[in-house]
């Protein structure tokens, strides 16, 4: 059941290698040395050769009880290659790191064939980036507990290259409005409306280009989609050298189920895009719209967050940070008894201050 | 002989000169076409007009007709006015409380002085608080009485040099005072709260930030949206009109190009 994965080690010294967002380069944790990218691919593309012409060694039997049913579908373990431990993880883990040694590792069986991702972005801030984006985002948050700020504590900081599916496509639509538009004058005593009726088509369509939504079951999608958006100026070509340092999961929702998702966002867009494009009247209301969406190409890319996870009064906190722009995002516990406190704060000095005024 | 007959003449005279100024009592003030007065009923309503007439000297009148056919009730009003020479002095002042039995309609008509005295808030509280409430129930002696009393009242007002309007009625002053008060107190309490959950409901927004994405607008490529029809078709035009309403504070009477101003419904 073990399977070999790739540890990235440093052609100096041989100790591991990870992925720095600052230099993006492959940097050894020992000896200080930074490698480019591309050279380390090159030095593992040797290595894998040689270890195929080496890999006539004698398999070991085993005569143990295996794990049975589902647990064992959804489990993979695989040898370290710094410390030869067994690394037991579920089957969408695509670069972890050692519990025995905490070397940085990567499942390279993820990412072969129809798996392998087209793109990813590689981390652009790092772990103290997110700390100090989540201690700033619980500034100026009225509602929230002070003890909040103050006293929970960061849990787990995991930097994640979760995956997306970027859907391309392109949305035909023709939508057709009843619209009105109103005249209003002044005749003798009596007041004139002349309302014109109008019948508003609109014919077109929008090019989408990498609508992304997460692959992922294990990522909530409101925090996928409120980091968005990526810069994709920043893709690059997949490469595993880039996930030293960080987890990886490969997808486990196939991207037909994801479609649906993007298909409703780009439908949605589209009729908002008609809409603006009818100026003038004073009522606007659909009468039919019919939108089809040409489905394109569909690339997976693996995407940079930041997931921190606090605990506080016995509940758990997630928030999401954009790996490559910083954009913190979470759910805060509201004190409501502050929410009815700036309530009463507001409105009655207002109501004691008009009833001055007015009466 | 003579003697006598010249002292005929200028008793004669005399009388004719004293009855002048009283052009209004040359006929009934109280015309009942149908009948829906008892005699005693008519001749007392008929003798509190024209003492009120004299008294005044603005003639109030009422007249009941079974039928007015189709025409609008208040311009057939003016009419009959006009026809049938009613009104006191040159200016023809006066006051009509006109019906038309079959359709239930009613009109109050003004001219010369008495647009100066039944303002068009006089004529909504004699229509309102004094004939509607009574006419509807088919109570027509007591309605016309409280009517000719009203407008006594109002020719008295006039008189002291403060004829009834919206400045001048009690009621309406009291019903005033109060409607603002509520106004001034529901906009005391509700305006801070709307502001105060305004401000609070953008604060707790920024409590809730994991949202769903429903758009993919920034997905959407520079030139990447393209209109291939774009058209505005006009299909019809309706027209719909609704009477300026004077405002309730501006008070005054209306009076058209006829010189008359007038009020009329159903009762």
């Amino acid at each position: 059941m073990a399977t070999e994965v790739t540890n990235y080690q440093c052609p100096s010294c041989t100790g591991p290698l990870h992925f720095s967002s600052n230099s993006g380069n492959l940097d050894c944790s020992y000896c200080g040395e930074s490698f480019d990218v591309a050279t380390i691919e090159l030095l593992y593309s040797i290595k894998e050769d040689d270890a195929v012409k080496a890999a006539s060694e004698p398999e070991w039997e085993f005569n143990i009880d295996e794990w049975g049913g589902e647990e064992a579908e959804h489990m993979r373990a695989y040898n370290c290659p710094s410390c030869g431990a067994q690394i037991i993880c579920d089957d969408t883990t695509a670069a972890t790191s050692c519990p025995y040694c905490n070397n940085p590792t990567v499942v390279p069986g993820q990412f072969t064939g129809m798996l392998r991702p087209d793109f990813v972005i590689p981390f652009k801030l790092n772990k103290e980036a997110a700390k100090k984006a989540l201690k700033n985002y619980y500034k100026g948050k009225k509602f929230l507990s002070k003890t909040f700020s103050t006293g929970n504590k960061i849990e787990e900081i995991k930097g994640i290259y979760v995956p997306f599916w970027l859907f391309n496509g392109i949305s035909d639509g023709d939508i057709s409005y009843r619209a009105t538009r109103n005249h209003v004058f002044t005749q003798g005593d009596e007041r004139v409306t002349v309302t014109e009726h109008y019948q508003v088509e609109r014919q077109g369509n929008v090019v989408f280009e990498k609508v992304p939504v997460d692959g992922s079951s294990k990522m909530p999608d409101a925090h996928m989609d409120a980091i968005e958006p990526f810069d994709y100026s920043a893709l690059v070509p997949f490469s595993t050298a880039y996930l030293p340092g960080y987890l990886a999961d490969k997808y486990d929702i196939e991207s037909d189920v994801c479609s649906e998702r993007a298909n409703e966002r780009i439908r949605t867009s589209t009729q908002e895009l008609f809409a603006s494009t009818v100026k003038g009247y004073v009522t606007l209301m659909p009468q039919s719209s019919s939108i089809e969406i040409k489905a394109g190409e569909i690339k997976y890319a693996l995407l940079p967050v930041w997931m921190l996870s606090t605990k506080w009064k016995g509940k758990n906190f997630l928030f999401a940070m954009n790996g490559q722009t910083g954009k913190l995002i979470g759910d805060l516990p509201v004190v409501w008894g502050k929410f009815w406190a700036l309530f009463a704060g507001i409105s009655l000095p207002l109501m004691l201050l008009l009833g001055i005024i007015l009466f | 002989m003579k003697r006598i007959a010249a002292l005929f003449l200028a008793i004669l005279s005399l009388t004719l000169i004293m009855l002048l100024p009283v052009q209004a009592a040359e006929f009934d003030l109280v015309s009942d076409g149908v009948g829906m007065l008892t005699d005693d009923e008519y001749f007392e309503l008929n003798e509190l007009a024209m003492d009120i007439t004299e008294q005044f000297q603005c003639e109030v009148s009422i007249v009941i007709m079974d039928d007015k056919g189709s025409d609008d009730i208040e311009e057939y009003a003016k009419s009959f006015y006009k026809e049938y020479d009613y009104g006191y002095g040159e200016d023809k002042s006066g006051l009509m409380l006109f019906l038309s039995m079959e359709e239930r309609d009613y009109a109050i008509i003004a001219c010369g002085y008495g647009n100066t005295v039944f303002t068009d808030h006089g004529k909504d509280v004699l229509a309102d608080r004094y004939l509607l409430p009574t006419l509807g129930e088919d109570k027509y002696y007591t309605g016309f009485l409280l009517y000719l009393n009203q407008t006594a009242k109002f020719l008295k007002m006039a008189e002291n040099g403060a004829p009834f309007d919206i400045d001048t009625d009690e009621v309406q002053i009291q019903k005033n005072a109060k409607g603002s008060f509520w106004i001034k107190l529901a906009i005391c309490i509700l305006l801070p709260l709307l502001i105060a959950g305004i401000i609070c409901s953008i604060f707790l927004r920024q409590m809730k930030t994991a949202v769903s994405q429903k758009t993919a607008g920034n997905y959407i490529p520079e030139g990447g949206f393209n209109l291939t029809l774009q058209t505005d078709r006009f299909l019809f035009r309706t027209e719909t009109r609704s009477k300026i309403e004077k405002k309730s504070s501006d008070g005054g009477t209306s009076i058209g190009s006829d010189g008359f101003s007038g009020k009329s419904g159903k009762f």
